[in-house]
């Protein structure tokens, strides 16, 4: 009896390690989440609540201070109120644009590829080499625009001085860098629509923009989520391309959550009130992506019903 | 089993992995052989650059030593406070005027060595601690005034040596922008704003008001009336450059050696190089900064080219050697001269080519005071970035003196209470 039974338990020894060996193959992958997003968040939550300059040996615990600052702080409202201005503005021209040239490039046509290709190229470029891009198209000395005013004849204009100008620029610049995302998001949900469902609704007499908004649009709701989640995220994180250029400048105007938190650091030497204010762009992301998803599952779920 | 053997094989290949980019990051080495690093706040085209190349490799001849020489300017402060952070700081390495008030905690006290005897006496309010250590090599001693293009202000019918009072200097950014020529050149995408500031500030207060700010009481009024205020004023009247928001130090050069601008309130070392570059026949000088009650001044301290050694290295000797080498006289004089600067050594004659000859009528006679730059003395360390923020709010009309002045109150009162 001995013998069978520890067969069987060697057997069920090595069945056990054999499931269980599974899990090492996501151990690689969990101990990188770990080293780098979890240990630094947890750490920057202990900054945010001392006083670290960013690099000395001494800190104190300030318990919520930093937090509590954040509410009465102008320059974190301008870069919050921006953020949101980049955020949205963003995404909502990424959507229009994106989905008008998936629409566009979606029909066959001689040269579909390369249009494909030129529209999404912007995306490979270095959001940093696009920002200085503008930055030469846009500066007043040389700047792009200004010789082109020159040569017709109109008085040179100092475009990034306007604080609105300035934000206009950076919304759009971000838009036509990352409108190749949406429009990639969207020619792969148009090619997932039945074409049986189209010819259903074309004999049904429904053609043109009724069959585009009746049938197309609520089928493109998943590739919808997808994409303003995406283009979201990205512009509420905006960054490099503020930083090339305006800086964040004039003063504090132009700068969004992320050139904030940077400048704080590392300008103003207040690490721990930079990690709060990391926190709380961190906090904003979660509740808007959730929020999104969250309409947008409900939208899925009422049209398919 | 096969499977098994292959997630171990797999794990075991990247914790190597691993171990061999923790490898790669680490700095210096063990052994204490002979390399140092060596990291300098400078640009590529510095005309410093062919210098210190030169003089690596005279030391690397002389003592079997490497030298591996890193620069930047954009994101040197921020990676050297990283650094520091990690307590992972080059072996030697630019202090840009903050070798007491940001770094000493990391760096090696330099008193016993010989060349210490030679630094400037006039450095010592900004290179000694309270107990008479100094911590970095001034090779670099910036003695500035405000910038200006001595033709323009011909032109303009300015004699530059009468500006003594800031009524002065307004009649004449006046006449200046009746001939036609912007008055200032200031630059938004640089720290030009800050000194601006800087420079009005460091004479603009009594003891008893420096003493305040150094009690960590910060008087807005004070700052907003006689700092701000100027600026505030000529914004006004339209005396800054129009492309001021997108200027670079570079567009300042520019408009200063073509003659498209008559003032320019940084260091002229910042600029000069350049401005050469595009005119090398623009005649430059600087004069020094006005005052209320007409006496004149120029800021000065520590530049950006002192360095010091960390206190930390694991290569102490090998670089304190280093640095005791550019410190010899012939060496110290190749640097200071390639940068148009004073040296902080007394036993160093340089050329100072184009500014040679306001730094004889203004410097060398020691007649004219020489302030140290304000924020370094009597601000807490980290207000710079709200200065140049807050001063720039000004110059483009976002803020009042006032507005702007409360905004750097609470800058102040933060860094203060850490």
């Amino acid at each position: 009896m001995s013998a069978p039974s520890s067969a069987a338990a060697a057997l069920r020894t090595r069945r056990i390690w054999r499931e269980s060996a599974v899990n090492l193959m996501y151990l690689p992958a969990v101990a990188l989440f770990v080293v780098f997003i979890v240990i630094p968040v947890v750490q920057g939550v202990a900054i945010a609540l001392t006083n670290w300059d960013g690099y000395s040996a001494q800190r104190s615990f300030v318990g919520l201070d930093n937090f509590a600052r954040i509410f009465t702080d102008e320059n974190f409202a301008t870069a919050l109120r921006n953020t949101f201005i980049f955020g949205v503005g963003s995404t909502l021209i990424q959507q229009v644009l994106g989905l008008l040239f998936a629409v566009l490039l979606d029909r066959k046509f001689r040269g579909r590829g390369f249009a494909r290709a030129v529209i999404y190229l912007p995306v490979l470029v270095s959001p940093v080499v696009m920002g200085t891009m503008y930055y030469l198209v846009f500066r007043y000395h040389q700047g792009a625009l200004n010789d082109i005013l020159g040569v017709l004849g109109i008085a040179q204009v100092s475009w990034l001085s306007d604080v609105n100008v300035a934000v206009a620029v950076i919304v759009l610049i971000n838009s036509v860098q990352f409108m190749g995302v949406s429009m990639l998001i969207y020619l792969s949900g148009l090619q997932g629509i039945p074409a049986e469902i189209k010819e259903a609704a074309s004999l049904d007499g429904a053609t043109g923009w009724r069959q585009f908004f009746a049938i197309t649009v609520p089928q493109l709701t998943p590739a919808f989520a997808a994409s303003v989640v995406l283009n979201l995220i990205g512009g509420l994180k905006l960054y490099d391309i503020i930083q090339v250029l305006t800086g964040g400048g004039p003063g504090y105007a132009t700068n969004s959550l992320s050139t904030l938190i940077g400048r704080t650091y590392f300008g103003n030497q207040a690490a721990g009130y930079a990690a709060a204010q990391g926190i709380v762009l961190f906090l904003i992301i979660v509740v808007c992506t959730i929020a999104l998803n969250w309409w947008f599952d409900r939208t899925r779920n009422r049209l398919e019903n | 089993m096969k499977i098994t053997r292959t997630i171990i094989a797999a794990t075991a290949a990247l914790a190597g992995a691993s171990l061999a980019l923790t490898g790669c990051s680490a700095g210096g080495s063990d052994d204490g052989s002979s390399k140092i690093t060596f990291s300098l706040y400078m640009t590529a085209d510095s005309p410093a650059k062919a210098v210190y190349e030169e003089l690596i490799d005279e030391f690397t001849a002389r003592t079997g030593i490497e030298v591996e020489m890193s620069y930047d300017t954009t994101n040197y402060e921020n990676n050297i406070k990283v650094q520091m952070a990690a307590n992972n700081l080059p072996d030697v390495f630019a202090t840009h005027g903050w070798s007491v008030l940001r770094y000493s905690d990391f760096l090696a006290p330099l008193n016993d060595r010989s060349w210490v005897a030679d630094v400037n006496p006039a450095l010592d309010k900004s290179m000694r601690d309270s107990e008479g250590n100094i911590y970095a090599l001034p090779l670099e001693y910036t003695v500035a005034g405000i910038d200006v293009n001595l033709d323009v202000l011909e032109a303009a019918g300015v004699d530059a040596d009468a500006i003594t009072t800031w009524g002065d200097f307004d009649d004449a950014l006046t006449k200046v922008k009746a001939a036609g020529v912007t008055p200032i050149t200031a630059s938004g995408k640089s720290s030009s704003a800050g000194n601006m500031a800087d420079y009005i500030a460091s004479n603009a207060f009594s003891d008893s008001e420096k003493q305040k700010f150094t009690d960590g009481d910060f008087d807005v009024d004070a700052w907003s009336s006689a700092v701000l205020s100027h600026v505030a004023g000529w914004q006004k009247d339209g005396y800054f450059n129009p492309d001021y928001v997108s200027a670079s130090l570079d567009d300042m050069a520019s408009q200063l050696a073509q003659g498209q601008a008559a003032f320019a309130l940084v260091p002229a070392s910042s600029i000069l190089g350049t401005a050469l570059k595009i005119n090398p026949d623009a005649n430059i000088g600087f004069v020094p900064v006005p005052s209320d009650d007409g006496e004149q001044y120029t800021v000065g301290g520590e530049g950006i080219n002192s360095f010091g050694v960390a206190k930390a290295s694991k290569n102490k000797d090998a670089a304190l050697e280093f640095v005791d080498f550019l410190a010899e006289p012939a060496n110290a004089a190749k640097v200071a001269g390639s940068l148009g600067s004073y040296s902080g050594l007394t036993d160093v004659t340089a050329d100072l080519g184009v500014l040679q000859a306001s730094y004889d009528k203004w410097v060398a006679p020691g007649t004219i005071p020489t302030m140290p730059f304000f924020d370094r003395v009597y601000l807490p360390g980290g207000i710079w970035n709200a200065m140049i923020a807050t001063t720039d709010s000004v110059i483009t009309g976002q803020s009042t003196a006032d507005d702007a002045a409360e905004q750097l109150k609470v800058q102040f009162d933060t860094l203060y209470g850490q």
